[in-house]
């Protein structure tokens, strides 16, 4: 698999269509997951791994580095993401309505996914950013770093305020559910 | 918190798979597209984000509460509709306004049923179920792409399939799907079919032929004949009739416009007692051009209107079309100016460089200094905004389908930020890439701007109209 990506990577480094979309789709749930955390919606999601697809297509040329290829895609879905936000202007969040909604039928472990991603898609921008690439890229802090163009401090500073910010929705919704 | 509990609450976000692939050949494919309806379509789908505040419940794959009592009255046709999140089909089916049905045909080891089908204000539905004689075909396994027409007409040239959606559940022995249709006519027939016929499915041939009943009892109709004019945007705005069906409305309108390609959008609307509703998917029922103007009838759906509501206020915007600009390179610096906005280019230098061309601009008439998003944007936009064109080959390119002319043409460059403060760029275009103009030179080659992907939307101002009933 490794091997193969590399290869395709090279291709589409070349210039090679097909093995540029190969190579995409083999991160769709990712990429997907990424422009949906900051989106909120299907439609909008779809339209950030369109143009994200599209920006990478363009640019892959310049990838320099074959290997940073998942941080390169993933770098440019949330650049993406961020340009349909704010040409959108509007934020969608889920509202207390909607989690109270979404949160009859489930069970425990669904609900708690369900509040922890709506506090997710809370946070704010470089929080957000920070919190995804640490936590769900598994990314170093020092990689993290060089994605976002901010010092190694700041992104220790975006992580801790993330979680506590994180912690304080959480926790909140929690009482709701419960009290 | 812990990370795994993060990964898994992520990981539960529901991914379309066959849209997320789709989105990303279009992406992929853009270039071969006119690049200008492209983004007019993202615009577009940008304007319905906030229809789709009901997809948070179908990326969960949460269940709303309401679905359980529909499910006791409905449970065939309304396992299918949670199935897929629609929350309309639920509501019709408690209203017992779904028309099961219960065609099977088989070809080629493939055997296709239709299962319901439903017609509510602009909307068709229709679901069905595909054995797993697809995975034979070429796609891989849990895709399923059909290539059919409607209503007789054949290929692209269909207008049911301009607006279509498509969604697939993996089932025991099979898929079942779902197709929602925008009805593309300006007038309703009664108690009208709908011919079907898939061609292929998943590569394998032959044809699927149905015939389905579509019909909705009448609509409530309220006219609300409303001119809004903006006249320093020179476009204007005719309403002409709200309908409302059993679980949705849509509204009909006209735009007037004095540039070709410039395009509204209804955001949102909202009634004299405050209520916000979603607009959704737009359908072109109509196009001309009068004197000077361009006019279209379009249908767009809506959340459907409560009853008595006495006017409705609806948030326009507008999305411009310049006219592209362009000069001839025989000279090292030039100015080039938008016909419609303050925005110019000021061209420094271009020179040859090798089999480089370098050429060094800056924006004029910004009113302040690019923010962080906008420079990205803007960034990111010229690398494919600055066309290269040999004069001899510039006409060959069709306005409707702007297409830039293979071997003489460059439309990529790399960017190269000078002064960010004053928004200064360098491009430099590779001459002996794999795009390339035969037989180069300077002097016989058209620099083509366009401005349009440089401005933002514009919101216009909200207007209001009263709602008469003729139904009361």
């Amino acid at each position: 698999m490794i091997i193969n990506q590399q290869r395709l990577i090279k291709k589409a480094i070349k210039g090679n269509k097909s093995a540029f979309e190969k190579l995409v789709r083999q991160h769709y749930e990712q990429i997907y997951r990424t422009a949906y955390l900051y989106v909120h919606n299907e439609e909008d999601a779809l339209d950030v791994v369109q143009e994200a697809s599209y920006q990478a297509f363009q640019s892959i040329r310049a990838l320099k580095h074959p290997e940073f290829f998942t941080t390169w895609l993933t770098k440019i879905v949330i650049r993406c993401a961020g340009q349909v936000l704010k040409k959108n202007s509007k934020l969608v969040v889920m509202s207390d309505d909607m989690i109270l909604n979404l949160s009859q039928p489930l069970t425990e472990n669904e609900r708690d996914s369900g509040e922890l991603l709506s506090a997710i898609q809370q946070l704010r921008g470089s929080y957000r950013t920070a919190i995804i690439y640490f936590y769900y890229y598994d990314y170093s802090i020092k990689t993290i770093s060089t994605l976002m163009e901010v010092p190694e401090g700041t992104v220790k500073t975006y992580l801790s305020r993330g979680k506590a910010e994180l912690k304080k929705f959480y926790e909140e919704m929690e009482g709701e559910c419960h009290g | 918190m812990d990370k795994k509990e993060l990964k898994t609450a992520i990981d539960r976000i529901h991914v379309p798979k066959d849209k997320v692939y789709d989105a990303i050949s279009k992406g992929v494919n853009k270039k071969e597209l006119d690049s200008r309806k492209v983004k007019k379509k993202r615009w577009v789908v940008g304007a319905l984000s906030a229809a789709a505040i009901l997809a948070i419940t179908i990326a969960s794959g949460f269940v709303l509460p309401a679905m359980n009592s529909v499910l006791a009255k409905a449970p065939l046709i309304g396992g299918i509709f949670q199935q897929f999140n629609d929350t309309t089909g639920l509501e019709l089916a408690n209203q017992d306004a779904v028309t099961e049905l219960n065609q099977a045909i088989t070809k080629n080891g493939v055997t296709v049923k239709l299962t319901s089908a439903y017609f509510d204000g602009s909307v068709v539905s229709v679901t069905g179920f595909v054995d797993e004689g697809v995975e034979e075909g070429h796609n891989e396994k849990g895709e399923v792409s059909f290539d059919v027409n409607f209503d007789h007409n054949e290929g692209d040239k269909d207008p049911w399939i301009d607006g279509m959606t498509h969604d697939l559940r993996k089932i025991d022995n099979g898929y079942n799907f779902q197709w929602k249709l925008q009805y593309p006519y300006k007038s309703f027939k009664a108690n009208a079919t709908l011919p079907i016929t898939i061609h292929s499915i998943n590569g394998i041939k032959g044809e699927w032929e149905f015939d389905i009943p579509i019909k909705q009892e009448k609509n409530s109709s309220f006219a609300i004949n409303h001119e809004q004019n903006y006249e320093n945007q020179q476009v204007s705005i005719r309403t002409k009739e709200l309908l409302t069906a059993k679980a949705s409305s849509s509204f009909i309108f006209e735009t007037i416009v004095k540039y070709k390609g410039d395009y509204i959008f209804l955001n949102k609307a909202v009634d004299d007692k405050g209520k916000e509703y979603w607009i959704g998917n737009s359908t072109s029922l109509e196009k001309s051009q009068q004197e000077d103007k361009y006019h279209e009838f379009v249908r767009r759906e809506m959340q459907k209107l409560d009853a008595n509501i006495t006017s409705l206020t609806f948030y326009p915007q507008l999305n411009i079309t310049d006219v592209k600009v362009q000069q001839l390179l025989d000279k090292n610096s030039f100015h080039l100016k938008s016909s419609r906005l303050d925005l110019g280019l000021q061209v420094n230098s271009v020179s040859q460089q090798g089999s480089k061309l370098v050429m060094d601009y800056q924006f004029t008439g910004l009113q302040d200094e690019l923010s962080n998003d906008q420079f990205h944007q803007f960034k990111n936009n010229l690398q494919y905004e600055l066309l290269l064109v040999d004069k001899d080959y510039l006409d060959k390119i069709d306005p409707d389908n702007p297409v830039p002319p293979v071997n003489h043409s460059i439309s990529e460059n790399k960017v190269k930020t000078i002064d960010r403060k004053t928004a200064h760029f360098q491009s430099t275009f590779d001459l002996m890439g794999e795009e390339k103009i035969e037989s180069f030179k300077l002097e016989n080659t058209i620099l083509q701007f366009d401005f349009s992907s440089f401005v933002p939307a514009e919101d216009l101002k909200p207007f209001t109209v009263k709602i008469k009933n003729e139904n009361k």
